[in-house]
C-alpha cells in the first residue's frame, strides 16, 4: 500500500505537501463514487428517490386531507429506511479502502517536519527490563532535555530536535521523521506490528529487541486555506465530498 | 498561501485597472511616503546619549545622524497607559480618559483596571444551570478619543500597529489597517498575567505581593504530581466556576527533570528549562464550546523539592477566545509565520522575580524568550511591510529596567546584594533594541522614514513613599482601626474624619461631598484642601537623606484648566522627585507603618515621577525635527509626512 501512494504521490513530489493531498482527496472521491455506482442498486435507487419525489408532491397537492397526508408521510418515513438500506452495502464496502486512504494520508500529511524548529517528544515502552546505563547519544538530531525514566511503567521520555527532517537514535532502535519528499510517510512511532497493523497505521516503524513501542507527539501541521487553518482530513473531507459530487454529476450516479 | 496574501493578490487586478481608470497610481490625500515607527517603551535619552558614546548603540547614532535626537515631553503622570494614550489621540488625559493604571469608582470607592473592562451580557437565556447570553456583554476599550489613524485610514493609506498599547480590544475592522493589542491585553483569566507555581513546598514562598497562584502538590509514591490548572470563569454555568484541566507530572529525580502528559501531548523538561508553548483547551461546554490558550512551563527544581513555574495562561493567538487582533485572523498570521508568541500585554513576569519565585537567572531567561519571540514578529512584520505606516511596539526594556535599575545604581539599597553579573543587563538590552533599529534601517530610501520614540524615560526608585500613612500622620486621614493599616482599600479609614487619600502610583483624591461614597469636604473647601496638600507634600523631607521626596503636587485643574473631569480622575498628581515613588502599599489604598522606607523590591527603577524627571526620547532620520517635541505632537506628525497636504510640507 505504502509503494501504491508513493506511485500515485510521484508528479507531486517536488510540490508543497498541499498539492498531493487535494490530488489523493480529488481522487479518493471520484473512486468512491465509482464504487458506490459498481456496488449499489442505481437502478433501485432510482426508483425509490422517484417514488420517494411523488409521495412528497401527493403532500403537497393534498393539504386539505389529513389523513392522505399523514398516509404519505408515514410512506415517506419507510421509504427513507428502505433508501438507508440500499446505501448501507456500498458503504460498507467504500469503508474499507476509507480507512485505508485516511491512515495514509494521516502517515504523509498529519506532521511537520522534524527539524530543529519543532521540538517533539518521543517516549519508548520497554517489554520487561528498562537497559540500565546511558542511553548514548543520538546518531541524527539532537536531545534536547534529560530522559525521564518511569520505573513502575517502564517507559522512557525526551524531548528531541530532528536534523534534516530526522531523529536517527540506533541505541534504543528509533528512527522518526522522513528525509523523503513531499508526500513521504512520516514515521512517528514503532510497533511490533502485523499487516492489519501494518495497514492502519502506516507510521509505525519497527523495533529492536527489548522495546515494546514508541510512541512520539510531533507537532501536527496545518494548512492555510482560504484564510482558515484546516487540518489534513478536513482538507480531504472537503476536497474529496467536492469530487465525488462533481464525478456524480459526470458519471450520472444516483446517490 | 496566507490569507492577507490571498486577498492581495484577489484584488490585485481589479485594484490595478481602477487605478488606471483613474489615471494615477495614487489614492488621493497620499504622500507617497513610508513610516516606521519604533514605540520601544522606557527608553531613556541620558542612557542612549550614554550607550551611543560607548559604542553600545551604532545604528541608532547613524539615525540620529542622518537626523536627529532630541527628550521627548511625556504625559502627567509619565505612566505608560497614560503616555501610550496621549500619543494615540494627541490629548491629554481628560481627553481619553485614562490617568493612571488604576482607577476607582467614587460612588463605590471600588477600583478598577483603566484601560479595559469586561462586561456580562445584558440578558441571559437560562436551561437549568446553563446561562446562555443573548444580549450585550464583551470587551471594551476604556480609552476615548479620536486615534491619529483614523485619518489615514480615511485617506487609505495602509496603517499597520503591531503590539499597540493601551488598544486591548483592538479596532473595528478596516481594510487598510492590521492592529495587534499590545499593553493592557490580559490573560485568560482575565488578569494582567497570573503565574501559576507548583510546588510541594509552599511554605518556601512569600505572600506578600500577589501576581499569580502557589498550588501545593505531592507525590503519592509514584513520582506522579497531579496538577490542575485554571483557566477563566465559566460565564455559561451558574455561578460563573472556573475552568481547569488537570496535567501529569512525572518526575524523575535521577535525571532530574520532568515530563508532563496533558492530553495526549507531552513534553520534557530538565532542570531549568522551559517547555515550548502547549496548547490549553478549557471545555466550557463539553465539546461544543471549548477556550483555547497557549503557557509555557519552566522547571525551576526538581529535588529536593518540586517547583514547576506555569506562565499566565495566554490567549491563544492562533485561536483567540478574546479579540486581540483586527482583522481577527492578522493574530493567526502572525503566529504563522513568526510563531506563538506571549499575548498578554505585560509579558515579563516581574511579580514572580517581586515573589521570590523566579531568581534574577530565572527572570533573565523568560525575558529573553519575550525578547526574541518579539524580534521574531518584527523580523515578520517587517518582511511584510510594503506601505504606510508600520509602529512596532518593544516591551522589554522598560519591565527589564524596572527590575535590574538595580544594578547599575550604586545608592540603591539592594546593589550590594545584586550579583555583579547582571551589571551590563541594561546595556545588553539597549544593544538588542539597537539591532531591531539597524534592521529597520535597511529599508530606509528616498520615501521611506524612521521614528524611533519611548513614552517616557526612567529613574532609580530607592525609597518608598507611602502617601496614605503621610496623610494619616499629617491629619489630612484619619485610621480608626490601627490593626487594619495594611489591609487593602483604605480598610483601617474612618472616612468621616478624612479629606484625602491615595490610590494608584501618582493619584491623589479629595474625599469629595457629593462624589465619593462616604464624602466630606465641600466644593468651597476643597480648594483650600489641595492648596494646603500641596505645601504640606512639597515640604516633607525625607530624615534620612535631607531630599524633598515630591518635587511638584499638581492640581489637575490648573494642569488642564478648561476641561471637564470624569468622576474617576484624580483631583492631584504626585510628582516624586528622582529616587522616591509611591510604596507598592500606597496603589491599592494600605498605611503601612512609616512614610519613607526604603525600596527592597527588584522592582528598583521608576518612572511613575515628576515628568520633568523622566522624558522620553525621540530620534528620527529626518533633518527638520520638531522643537521641544511631546507625546501629542507625534500622531499629527506621523499623519503629516504620510498624507499630502502636509505631506510635501
Amino acid at each position: 500500500m505504502n509503494t501504491l501512494f508513493d506511485l500515485l504521490l510521484k508528479p507531486f513530489q517536488s510540490h508543497p505537501p498541499l498539492w498531493g493531498l487535494l490530488w489523493i482527496s480529488a481522487l479518493s472521491g471520484l473512486m468512491m463514487i465509482l464504487v458506490f455506482k459498481k456496488t449499489s442498486n442505481q437502478q433501485a435507487i432510482s426508483a425509490l428517490r422517484r417514488k420517494m419525489g411523488s409521495r412528497a408532491l401527493g403532500m403537497l397537492l393534498f393539504l386539505e386531507s389529513p389523513s392522505t397526508v399523514l398516509k404519505l408521510a408515514f410512506g415517506l418515513i419507510i421509504d427513507n429506511f428502505i433508501y438507508l438500506w440500499h446505501l448501507l452495502k456500498p458503504m460498507l464496502i467504500i469503508t474499507i479502502p476509507f480507512i485505508v486512504i485516511a491512515a495514509q494520508l494521516d502517515a504523509r500529511y498529519s506532521r511537520e517536519p522534524l527539524d530543529a524548529g519543532n521540538p517533539s517528544t518521543a517516549t519508548v515502552y520497554w517489554e520487561s527490563l528498562i537497559p540500565s546505563g546511558e542511553m548514548g547519544t543520538p546518531e541524527q538530531g539532537f536531545l534536547i532535555s534529560p530522559v525521564v525514566t518511569i520505573t513502575d511503567s517502564l517507559e522512557q521520555s525526551f524531548s528531541f530536535v530532528g536534523d534534516e527532517g530526522l531523529f536517527v537514535f540506533d541505541g534504543i532502535g528509533i528512527r522518526l521523521g522522513s528525509r523523503g519528499p513531499s508526500g513521504s510517510i512520516v514515521v512517528r512511532g514503532a510497533e511490533k506490528s502485523g499487516i492489519i497493523q501494518a495497514l492502519l497505521r502506516p507510521w509505525n516503524g519497527s523495533v529492536k529487541e527489548g522495546v515494546l513501542e514508541v510512541r512520539s507527539h510531533i507537532q501536527e501541521k496545518h494548512y492555510i486555506i482560504l484564510g482558515g487553518r484546516w487540518g489534513w482530513f478536513t482538507v480531504f473531507l472537503v476536497f474529496s465530498s467536492i469530487s465525488a459530487i462533481l464525478g456524480a454529476v459526470v458519471f450520472k450516479v444516483k446517490v | 498561501m496566507k490569507r492577507r496574501d490571498f486577498l492581495k493578490k484577489a484584488i490585485l487586478t481589479p485594484a490595478a485597472l481602477a487605478a488606471l481608470s483613474v489615471g494615477c497610481g495614487k489614492t488621493t490625500g497620499r504622500s507617497g511616503k513610508r513610516l516606521i515607527v519604533l514605540g520601544v517603551d522606557g527608553m531613556d535619552p541620558s542612557l542612549v546619549e550614554s550607550f551611543m558614546e560607548r559604542g553600545l548603540m551604532p545604528n541608532t547614532k547613524r539615525l540620529m545622524e542622518m537626523g536627529g535626537f532630541s527628550r521627548l515631553g511625556t504625559s502627567n503622570p509619565p505612566q505608560s497607559p497614560v503616555a501610550w494614550s496621549n500619543f494615540i489621540t494627541g490629548a491629554p488625559p481628560p481627553v481619553h480618559g485614562i490617568f493612571d493604571f488604576i482607577h476607582r469608582d467614587p460612588a463605590t470607592m471600588a477600583p478598577f483596571l483603566s484601560i479595559s473592562e469586561v462586561s456580562p451580557p445584558d440578558s441571559t437565556l437560562n436551561i437549568g444551570k446553563l446561562r446562555l447570553p443573548l444580549s450585550g456583554g464583551g470587551v471594551n476599550l476604556l480609552r476615548r478619543g479620536t486615534p491619529f489613524w483614523d485619518t489615514l485610514l480615511d485617506k487609505g493609506v495602509p496603517v499597520t500597529m503591531v503590539k499597540l498599547p493601551v488598544d486591548f480590544p483592538p479596532p473595528a475592522e478596516n481594510k487598510h489597517g492590521l492592529f495587534l493589542s499590545g499593553l493592557g491585553t490580559p490573560d485568560v483569566r482575565g488578569s494582567q498575567g497570573s503565574f501559576t507555581f507548583f510546588t510541594d513546598d509552599p511554605r518556601s514562598i512569600s505572600d506578600s505581593t500577589g501576581g499569580g497562584v502557589v498550588i501545593p502538590v505531592r507525590d503519592y509514591g509514584d513520582g506522579c504530581y497531579k496538577c490542575r490548572v485554571d483557566g477563566p470563569a465559566n460565564s455559561l454555568i451558574e455561578g460563573n466556576p472556573t475552568m481547569s484541566v488537570e496535567v501529569k507530572v512525572w518526575v524523575d529525580k535521577d535525571s532530574r527533570a520532568v515530563r508532563i502528559d496533558m492530553g495526549d501531548s507531552s513534553v520534557v523538561i530538565g532542570e531549568k528549562q522551559w517547555s515550548p508553548w502547549m496548547h490549553f483547551s478549557f471545555p466550557a461546554l463539553g465539546p461544543f464550546s471549548t477556550v483555547h490558550a497557549i503557557g509555557r512551563f519552566y522547571l525551576k527544581e526538581v529535588t529536593p523539592k518540586l517547583k514547576l513555574y506555569l506562565s499566565p495562561i495566554n490567549i491563544d493567538p492562533e485561536n483567540p477566545a478574546l479579540p486581540i487582533s483586527s482583522p481577527d485572523w492578522y493574530s493567526r498570521d502572525l503566529a504563522e509565520d513568526a510563531g506563538l508568541f506571549y499575548t498578554q500585554g505585560f509579558p515579563e513576569d516581574t511579580k514572580a522575580l517581586s515573589r521570590g519565585i523566579f531568581d534574577d537567572d530565572d527572570y533573565l531567561s523568560q525575558a529573553n524568550i519575550v525578547l526574541e519571540e518579539r524580534m521574531s514578529l518584527f523580523h515578520s512584520v517587517l518582511s511584510n511591510y510594503k506601505e504606510g505606516l508600520l509602529f512596532f511596539y518593544f516591551t522589554s526594556l522598560d519591565l527589564n529596567v524596572h527590575m535590574f535599575y538595580r544594578s547599575m545604581d550604586p545608592a540603591s539599597p539592594l546593589y550590594g546584594t545584586t550579583d555583579p553579573r547582571f551589571s551590563g543587563v541594561i546595556a545588553d538590552l539597549y544593544s538588542r533594541i539597537d539591532i531591531a533599529v539597524g534592521e529597520a534601517m535597511e529599508l530606509l530610501d528616498d520615501r521611506t522614514e524612521i521614528i524611533l520614540l519611548s513614552d517616557h524615560g526612567f529613574a532609580p526608585f530607592r525609597r518608598s513613599f507611602n502617601l496614605n500613612s503621610f496623610l494619616a500622620a499629617e491629619g489630612f486621614a484619619d485610621i480608626s482601626s490601627p490593626y487594619d493599616r495594611n489591609k487593602d482599600m483604605f480598610a483601617c479609614l474612618d472616612w468621616s474624619k478624612t479629606g484625602a487619600y491615595g490610590l494608584g502610583l501618582n493619584g491623589l483624591y479629595i474625599n469629595q461631598a457629593g462624589r465619593e461614597k462616604d464624602g466630606v469636604v465641600s466644593l468651597t473647601d476643597k480648594r483650600n484642601l489641595m492648596e494646603n496638600l500641596k505645601t504640606s507634600l512639597e515640604s516633607a523631607v525625607d530624615p534620612l537623606t535631607g531630599e524633598k521626596p515630591v518635587k511638584n503636587l499638581f492640581i489637575l485643574e490648573d494642569l488642564y484648566p478648561g476641561f471637564e473631569m470624569p468622576p474617576w480622575a484624580p483631583d492631584m498628581l504626585v510628582g516624586y522627585s528622582h529616587g522616591y515613588r509611591a510604596s507598592w502599599e500606597t496603589t491599592l489604598g494600605s498605611f503601612p507603618e512609616g512614610v519613607i522606607t526604603d525600596n527592597m523590591d527588584p522592582w528598583s527603577g521608576t518612572h511613575c515621577i515628576s515628568p520633568d524627571v523622566c522624558p522620553g526620547s525621540l530620534v528620527t532620520s529626518m533633518r527638520n525635527m520638531p522643537i521641544n517635541p511631546t507625546l501629542t505632537d507625534m500622531g499629527s506628525l506621523i499623519n503629516a509626512i504620510l498624507t499630502e497636504e502636509d505631506g510635501d510640507q
